[in-house]
């Protein structure tokens, strides 16, 4: 974890001294080429050396100091709402990909409220968080179950991923900005260009980390708000993908009913499974299945 | 086939058992998969480590494709090619297995609080695995 934080701040750093400012810069950025992999690796402190100008870094300090500036802005959002679109690719046994899509509204009032209404092209669901439980509900399945939750939304997602393997939708909007934000992972960092996504002018950026490629569009201004994001799973043969378009409304005043869930009529409540959990000491039920 | 009285703790066990097993033996092969939908989490957590339990977890978080019941019609049944256990007919299920579907023709009821699926003469319990609903073949209640 040192090691992790070091490298973080030293990004920062590099950040700080390469950029003046959230402009990012207008000259080409162009990506390493496969002739220049060997060279994409994370290497501290190469920008510094006298290394020849015409290859960038493979960390360009203004990618993650975009990033961060995000991050930054995200966190001082105490109210808002983030409407998404999400296409997301599942692979079949044979290879084939099948791309479904969902929508999701998500309502936060920090540190302790989350409304989620996810609609997917298979099924309905809604979480409801209030400081105290988290909610899970199937609308149309008509089962809910109801778990004890951390006291904030900071500590809520990893808490109920490592319990009960269930993800937030857009769950990186609450680890951004925060020290639980993966930045050490990235490999190489560029800036990608202009962009404009729903009307709205954006700078592309795009990520490589250990079984992932990532793009992520923010909005230009003072308003750096992650736009689009495209996740590439590479250690996986398909390469799916999984994409996500926000819009965003902020400073929002939400109503507390939001957050509060009221059992539906006929809805039964059902158990949330919690996962197997990885003890030194295996339970019973990670020992070899007899059958 | 015959029953087993079995009591709950045990009956949760077997049922982790069945979720992890045919699971862990798929993992050889090109097997069913989704995308990663976070840039901060499921590197260490979900994938690299542990790899038997936690794709069974990733097959549960990620997957999208599960079919509410009495939702979705028609089409190729995706979920269908998840799942390692599917509910052909009422009389197969073993106690204890989970499927990710019900047979045709089921009844909600309600013993001591707990809500079950009967179909025929096999009884289901609910339940949620992620945001996927699944089923536990229970004994009758």
């Amino acid at each position: 974890m040192n090691t992790c934080r070091k490298s973080i701040i030293v990004m920062a750093l590099l950040g700080l001294t390469a950029t003046s400012g959230a402009q990012p810069t207008t000259g080409p950025s162009p990506a390493p080429s496969s002739a220049d992999k060997p060279d994409a690796k994370p290497r501290p402190g190469a920008s510094t050396t006298t290394k020849p100008p015409e290859k960038p870094p493979a960390v360009e300090p203004e990618a993650i100091s975009a990033l961060e500036k995000m991050g930054a802005f995200l966190r001082d959002q105490q109210s808002f709402t983030v409407r998404t679109t999400t296409q997301t690719d599942q692979v079949l046994e044979s290879g084939q990909k099948i791309r479904l899509s969902a929508n999701a509204d998500i309502r936060v009032r920090r540190p302790d409220r989350l409304r989620a209404d996810v609609i997917s092209d298979r099924k309905q669901r809604q979480f409801f968080y209030d400081g105290k439980t988290l909610t899970l509900n199937g609308q149309r399945v008509g089962y809910y179950a109801i778990v004890p939750a951390p006291p904030t939304l900071g500590e809520l997602a990893e808490a109920i991923e490592d319990r009960y393997g269930l993800e937030l939708p857009l769950v990186d909007l609450f680890y951004w900005g925060t020290d639980k934000a993966n930045l050490a992972q990235i490999e190489t960092a560029i800036y990608v260009g202009p962009s404009k996504i729903g009307g709205v002018d954006t700078d592309q950026y795009a990520f490589r980390q250990p079984g992932l490629d990532w793009q992520l569009w923010i909005q230009r201004g003072d308003r750096p708000l992650p736009r689009k994001l495209v996740l590439t799973t590479t250690d996986d043969p398909a390469r799916p993908e999984h994409a996500i378009e926000m819009a965003w409304d902020l400073a929002v005043e939400h109503p507390a009913s939001l957050f509060t869930f009221v059992p539906p009529k006929g809805s039964h409540r059902i158990e949330l499974v919690e996962i197997p959990q990885r003890s030194a000491t295996p339970t019973k039920a990670q020992r070899q299945p007899t059958r | 086939m015959h029953r087993t009285l079995l009591h709950r703790p045990m009956l949760l066990a077997l049922a982790l058992v069945a979720v992890a097993g045919p699971l862990h033996d798929a993992d050889a092969r090109p097997v069913y998969s989704g995308a990663r939908t976070s840039v901060n989490r499921n590197v260490n957590v979900n994938r690299n480590v542990d790899r038997n339990v936690s794709r069974n977890v990733d097959v549960h978080r990620d997957i999208d494709v599960d079919v509410d019941r009495g939702y979705y019609r028609g089409g190729y049944p995706v979920a269908r090619a998840a799942a390692t256990t599917a509910a052909v007919a009422a009389t197969a299920a073993a106690v204890g297995s989970i499927v990710y579907s019900l047979p045709p023709n089921c009844a909600t009821m309600m013993s001591g609080g707990v809500a079950y699926q009967r179909c025929g003469n096999a009884y289901y319990q609910p339940r949620y695995s992620g945001t996927q609903v699944t089923y536990v073949v229970v004994n009758a209640p």
